[in-house]
């Protein structure tokens, strides 16, 4: 397997669409349960409890009655670096090689025995999508139980983050096997929990490579890196999709889609004319 | 009591005075130990870090003793490879100095991590690409390389240095010191970078992230550049310090003037450096990912420009035209403020490099995250200080520190000040 | 005050510095050190090896002798008790339903294991607690499907060695400090490995991985 994540390796992604999110939480909820996720008996703290998945509130910082708001869902990004060549923030700076990118999958990858816990990694996120196990995992009686066996839970003094429910994609591989076609993964046979959970349909996750799965055909994804900005690949080519801080290079495989101009333009930061004048390009135009 | 161990000819306090000292520093190192073992044992909720503080005060900590110990590496590389006679008058304290320094940033980082245990993952599963693994083996290394520079200062005790064999030891290793100095040199080169690198690196954090040459950013360079310069103002600063204490002259004006003038040259050329890149990183780096200046220093109650004023205005130009200037520089007060502007205006570049990245929101909804230390971390971090006055001042007792005592206190004063 | 320096004359240290120096040229007895140093050595390294593995490892007997030669016989295969299952999961080590496939009612054999398994598990419908030789650490995921008929074709000896034919279930040791079994590290205290099967170590994995399919895989390739 080579280092090049633009041949017909995987590439799994996700598309959020911002106007059917209500904010309800069933994603974060469902992305819990299923990752063994552990929980404080005080979680007001947001800024020392673990969620993979956080919803964002976001405004259109108007007052009554013009103000608008939206929610965002904000999983690990599983980041391809700049240039999309799998050097994510985090894992070009794990010191012990924790984390890595799986040019198989697309997906960053964090392994809970090897890493010590000296959060450089979440020094390195710009998405705070990292969290760091600051206690044991305390779980109510009788609830280790009800742990998914196959995830393994972590332990204190390590950084944890999602992981676009990667045991369901070594499920489905093992299902692929036995059917004979280890190379073809079904869309249906691999979904996240967040996304089977979502009651309104608003996530939509697949292979951004495969023309045939849903998520590509909303993003259609540019291969060619941004002429203004060499480091972005695989910019959206549909002008109502956008990425969180698409400009710093970090390609991230979480799109975001929103019919409203003030969401999208939450997505990422732009000096005073900037917005209006990027707002309607996407991708190399050659392609579009 | 003590007197057969004490360096022949030199005074010193009597012992009892010198344990009550002792004790007291050492109940503050004690305090530091409790809080240490209860961040090993219970783990790092003891501290007030979060997920947005992966990086704290511990950090900072550790930048700063590692950019202030840089006189150890800049001294001996000026006595040993420029071969500046001179300097060999404070060479021994520098190295002490570094050698305090060095082994706190290790205890440090021993503490900062999440599973302690797993420590030795950093050189044994490294990662070639991540900044912190070179500092992790160049600090090591390094810190091996005081402590061999360390070794014949000890083995000149009175009573060591009886012993034939370590009298041969301390003489030949005195001889080959050439050979470490030049290794520690180069180590320090790079983990003082590597660190500045660990900042520099990070592209998904507008306020640290800079361009730079090949794999290094110009943090990397600035890093070893500032630590180079500002190290050996500590270095006299500590040196000053120990005076006032032991109300003796220790190291000769011309020694001190020396490295004052060394230090004030390169304070002026690090900060030229780091005013460039301030303003490339400005109207360049920032703007290109759409950032504003004004965004990294508003809109929040603590980091406002005034940091940058002070890091590099106050602390940075101030003390280098101060130390540059012949008049000034060989004026005591001013040069004692020269050089205690310089050690805060190191501090408080790393205290940037590693607070104000963590505090700065970069999603566009994310907001500021502003921290305090738990006592925790605050014991942990007076620590090493407690343990580097001890340190000092046991090597000052019975050990030959300062070659040049002797002959500046020969006439013996009235009274004393101690 | 400072103590004057006038008393630090001390002869006594001086003679006993003196004395070591004298002692480092008297090298006589220099020979017997070393004899002595090596057989000392010798003892505690061979002490060491031979004590360590009982230290380091707890031993547990298996509830009862599982004769696998015989069910191999008798079922076929291995695939009787050990499957891939529909959706590509692998069976494992069977439960008692799937012993209860032959063993309905009445003991079959008369061996005292055979009694045990009827009396304790099969009447009280108790699942068998085997210790399993080969399981993994927590944070592994093996796929069965992807090494065996389905996937890369592996015998299944070249991991579990010639269990078909083994007629007794051997002691089970587990590492007191981990609580992994002996077999991941391997009988040979220094890993030293002479099978295949002798030792299942992440590097085992990623060496077979890197030779097979020319790259030891990703991390989740073999973790969860």
């Amino acid at each position: 397997m080579t280092q090049d994540n633009h041949n017909n390796a995987y590439k799994f992604g996700m598309v959020i669409d911002l106007d059917k999110c209500t904010g309800c939480g069933s994603c974060m909820v469902s992305c819990m349960s299923e990752n063994n996720v552990p929980f404080k008996e005080d979680e007001s703290n947001k800024r020392d409890s673990i969620t993979w998945m956080r919803v964002y509130k976001l405004t259109n910082g108007k007052s009554f009655p013009d103000t608008e708001i939206a929610y965002l869902p904000r999983p690990c990004q599983h980041c391809g670096g700049e240039g999309d060549h799998g050097h994510s923030p985090c894992v070009s700076v794990c010191p012990a090689t924790a984390t890595d990118y799986g040019y198989d999958t697309g997906i960053v990858s964090q392994i809970y025995t090897r890493c010590f816990g000296c959060r450089y990694c979440m020094g390195a996120c710009p998405y705070h999508a990292r969290y760091f196990n600051w206690w044991d995992p305390k779980w109510p009686e009788g609830m280790e139980k009800y742990l998914s066996p196959d995830v393994s839970p972590r332990m204190r003094g390590i950084v944890e983050k999602c992981s676009f429910c990667y045991h369901r994609y070594q499920a489905a591989r093992d299902k692929a096997y036995y059917h004979g076609d280890k190379d073809h993964i079904k869309e249906e046979d691999y979904q996240t929990a967040c996304t089977t959970a979502c009651p309104s349909n608003a996530i939509t996750f697949g292979d951004l490579n495969n023309p045939a799965h849903k998520v590509h055909q909303i993003v259609k994804p540019d291969p060619h890196p941004d002429p203004r900005n060499h480091h972005v690949v695989g910019k959206s080519r549909n002008p109502k999709v956008f990425r969180l801080l698409e400009r710093l290079g970090t390609n991230p495989k979480v799109y975001y889609l929103s019919e409203r101009e003030w969401v999208r333009k939450q997505g990422d930061h732009y000096l005073e004319g900037e917005w209006d004048k990027i707002k309607n390009h996407h991708g190399t135009t050659s392609h579009g | 009591m003590d007197s057969a161990l004490i360096p022949e000819g030199a005074k010193r306090c009597s012992l009892p005075k010198f344990s009550i000292g002792m004790a007291i520093v050492g109940a503050v190192l004690l305090w530091g130990v409790w809080a240490m073992f209860l961040c090993w044992f219970k783990g790092l909720n003891q501290t007030n870090m979060n997920d947005y503080y992966g990086f704290a005060l511990w950090i900072w900590a550790d930048l700063a003793v590692i950019a202030v110990g840089g006189g150890a590496f800049f001294t001996g590389m000026l006595r040993y490879i420029f071969n500046i006679k001179e300097l060999k008058n404070i060479i021994n304290f520098a190295v002490i100095i570094g050698f305090i320094c060095y082994s706190s940033a290790l205890l440090i980082l021993a503490i900062d991590i999440g599973q302690p245990l797993r420590g030795w993952f950093i050189f044994w599963h490294a990662n070639i690409h991540s900044m912190l693994t070179e500092v992790a083996f160049c600090l090591s290394c390094y810190f091996a390389v005081l402590t061999i520079e360390f070794i014949p200062n000890i083995l000149e005790n009175r009573q060591a240095n009886k012993v034939p064999f370590f009298h041969h030891l301390a003489h030949n290793m005195h001889g080959i010191m050439v050979i470490f100095a030049a290794t520690g040199a180069f180590l320090s080169f790079f983990h003082q970078g590597s660190l500045g690198g660990v900042a520099g690196v990070m592209y998904g954090r507008p306020f640290a992230v800079r361009e730079g040459l090949l794999i290094w950013p110009w943090t990397f360079f600035l890093f070893t550049w500032s630590a180079a310069a500002y190290g050996p103002s500590f270095t006299l600063l500590v040196t000053k310090m120990t005076e006032v204490i032991t109300g003796k002259k220790l190291v000769k004006d011309n020694v001190v003037h020396l490295l004052a003038k060394i230090s004030g040259w390169m304070i002026v050329t690090y900060i030229i450096a780091k005013i460039i890149d301030t303003i490339y990183w400005a109207y360049v780096t920032a703007p290109s990912l759409g950032f504003k200046l004004s965004h990294f220093y508003t809109d929040n109650s603590f980091y406002g420009y005034w940091i940058l004023i002070t890091e590099i205005v106050i602390c940075g130009i101030v003390p280098g035209a101060i130390l540059v200037i012949k008049s000034t520089r060989e004026n005591p007060t001013l040069r004692l403020v020269a050089i205690i502007l310089g050690t805060i205006g190191v501090c408080l570049n790393r205290w940037v490099m590693v607070l104000q990245i963590m505090a700065v929101p970069v999603m566009p909804f994310d907001t500021w995250a502003l921290y305090i230390p738990s006592w925790q971390e605050v014991a942990t971090t007076v620590l090493p200080v407690a343990y580097g006055i001890m340190l000092i001042a046991l090597a000052y007792r019975y050990l030959p520190v300062f070659p040049q005592e002797k002959e500046l206190n020969s006439v013996k004063p009235i009274t004393e000040s101690e | 005050m400072s103590e004057l320096e006038n008393k630090a004359k001390n002869d006594s240290t001086i003679s006993a510095g003196e004395k070591i120096a004298q002692k480092i040229k008297d090298d006589k007895g220099l020979g017997q050190g070393v004899i002595l140093f090596i057989i000392a050595f010798v003892v505690c390294f061979a002490g060491s090896t031979l004590l360590f593995p009982k230290l380091l490892y707890s031993k547990k007997e298996q509830p009862f002798n599982f004769d696998h030669y015989l069910h191999v016989y008798e079922a076929g295969d291995c695939e009787a008790c050990h499957y891939l299952r529909e959706d590509g999961s692998f069976s494992g080590i069977p439960k008692l339903e799937t012993c209860m496939e032959c063993h309905v009612e009445e003991p079959l054999g008369v061996t005292d294991d055979e009694v045990v398994f009827v009396k304790e598990y099969l009447a009280k419908d108790k699942e068998i607690p085997w210790h399993v030789y080969a399981k993994q650490p927590d944070c592994v995921f093996f796929s069965h499907a992807g090494h065996i008929d389905t996937g890369a074709r592996m015998d299944f000896n070249e991991c579990h060695g010639p269990i078909e034919e083994t007629k007794t279930s051997r002691t089970y040791e587990e590492n007191r400090i981990t609580g992994y079994s002996r077999d991941i590290w391997g009988k040979n205290i220094f890993g030293i490995k002479k099978n295949s099967w002798d030792r299942m170590k992440m590097d085992d994995c990623a060496k077979c991985h890197k030779e097979e399919t020319g790259h030891q895989g990703y991390c989740f390739q073999c973790h969860k």
